[in-house]
Parts: C-alpha cells; sequence; structure tokens
C-alpha cells in the first residue's frame, strides 16, 4: 500500500564517499569501536517506520472488513502514530542541527 | 519485537483476555444447549494462557499467549424432562456442564484484564511521547 522507502543504510552504501567522511568521523569520534553511525541509526529506524506504517495500514483495513480484533488495530495505530512522532522528532532535530551548521560563520 | 516493545507486550494481553471473553461469550450461549442423552453435547471452553517465549538473551519476556483452548470432557446435566422432545426413553435431557456463576466470575476477571492491558498501553504511549516530546 505504502512504497517502500529506499533504507539511508542502502543509499549510504551505494555511495560511500558521499557518506562515509562524516559516518566515519561520527562513529570514532563519540562511539569508538560500536561502530553505529548516525545513518546506519537513521536508516533502521526508516526500515522500522516503513514495516509499522505498513502494518497500521493492512491492520486498518483488516479491522474495517472485520477480520482483524480491535485490539490489533489499536496496537498497529498507536506504535504507527509513535514511529511517525519520532521520526519526525529525530527528521526537525537533524534539520536544527544542519541549520546550526550552515550559520557558523565561515572564516 | 519492534521499536514499542511495552506497546506489543499490551497487546499480547488484550489479545488473551480477548480469547477469554470470546469463549466466556461462548459458553455462556451455549449454556442453555440440549440434547438428547448419548448425543453430542457444548463443552465447557477455557483458555490456557502462557507466557510467551523471550527472544534470546531478552529476559524482560515478550507476552502472554493462548497455550490452548481446553475444552472440557466432563459429562453434561441429565434433567428430567419427559416432554421435552429430545428426552429420551427415560424421560431425561442433556444440558452442558457450564457453571454460569464460574463464567461470570470469569468475565469479571478478564474484563478487569482487559483493561489493565489498556490502561498500559495507553500509559506506554504516554511514557513513549513524553521522550519525544524532549527537545534538544
Amino acid at each position: 500500500m505504502i512504497p517502500p522507502i529506499t533504507p539511508v543504510t542502502a543509499v549510504a552504501a551505494a555511495s560511500p564517499a558521499a557518506a562515509a567522511p562524516g559516518a566515519a568521523a561520527a562513529s570514532s569520534g563519540t562511539s569508538g569501536t560500536s561502530g553505529a553511525s548516525f545513518s546506519n541509526v537513521l536508516g533502521s529506524a526508516l526500515d522500522s517506520l516503513n514495516a509499522t506504517t505498513s502494518n497500521a495500514s493492512t491492520l486498518a483495513v483488516e479491522g474495517a472488513t472485520g477480520q482483524a480484533n480491535v485490539a490489533d488495530v489499536t496496537v498497529a495505530s498507536t506504535e504507527a502514530q509513535l514511529a511517525v512522532q519520532m521520526a519526525t522528532t529525530t527528521r526537525d532535530d537533524a534539520v536544527t542541527a544542519f541549520n546550526s551548521i550552515m550559520s557558523m560563520a565561515a572564516g | 519485537m519492534s521499536m514499542f516493545p511495552s506497546i506489543d507486550i499490551a497487546g499480547t494481553g488484550l489479545d488473551v483476555d480477548q480469547t477469554w471473553i470470546d469463549t466466556i461469550s461462548s459458553n455462556v450461549a451455549n449454556a442453555d444447549d440440549a440434547a438428547t442423552p448419548g448425543s453430542a453435547i457444548y463443552q465447557d471452553q477455557e483458555v490456557v494462557a502462557t507466557a510467551s517465549p523471550s527472544a534470546p538473551g531478552n529476559n524482560n519476556g515478550s507476552g502472554v499467549q493462548v497455550q490452548s483452548v481446553n475444552v472440557s470432557t466432563a459429562p453434561g446435566v441429565l434433567v428430567s424432562d419427559p416432554g421435552n422432545p429430545l428426552a429420551n426413553n427415560a424421560g431425561l435431557v442433556e444440558y452442558p456442564n457450564v457453571d454460569i456463576g464460574h463464567q461470570m466470575t470469569s468475565l469479571v476477571q478478564a474484563q478487569a484484564g482487559y483493561e489493565a492491558n489498556a490502561n498500559v498501553l495507553g500509559n506506554s504511549d504516554a511514557a513513549y511521547k513524553a521522550i519525544l516530546a524532549i527537545k534538544a
């Protein structure tokens, strides 16, 4: 129902030159050997968001046609709402960080 | 397990309580079935719930599941009612061995369990929203 979102991890893997410097700096600078870069975290979060919203959409139809029970539909829609909220929060914070960097003095 | 495990777990509880209420509904609906003794008669159903198996390395548990729906093997109750068209030669009619009192107390328990799980779901939702509302 919802076209799949291309995971950011795949994008990062396809164009390592673009994503690698920042990602490498972030992982080596913050967590050392754990290696969970921001793009990996964001990519898995987007994959999860896609799966959650697809599941909620399927269950909404099944609930409307009487094939799923109320509890399952409620759980799925609640999780989808939270996942979308988490994605938008992460997006807002990323944009804020980007704007902070862009407004730095160039000299 | 998803990003919001407590909501999933509350959902498994809701599922089990829903199944429990469904079987109670079936038991009550069939409590007055009548049959000729010796023929098939409705049997009391009871939900058996067990903890869901946890994922390896996860000690938090992953909810509850319906292990099975046990069908009672207790014989029906024989009532003398010679006028009933289903009565046998001895004038006996068989009714299911469903205890309405037990069904009603179970229904109260199932309803309370359902409400509790729904509250857990709602409070988990509020908790997740609280962490998502934090801005840098």
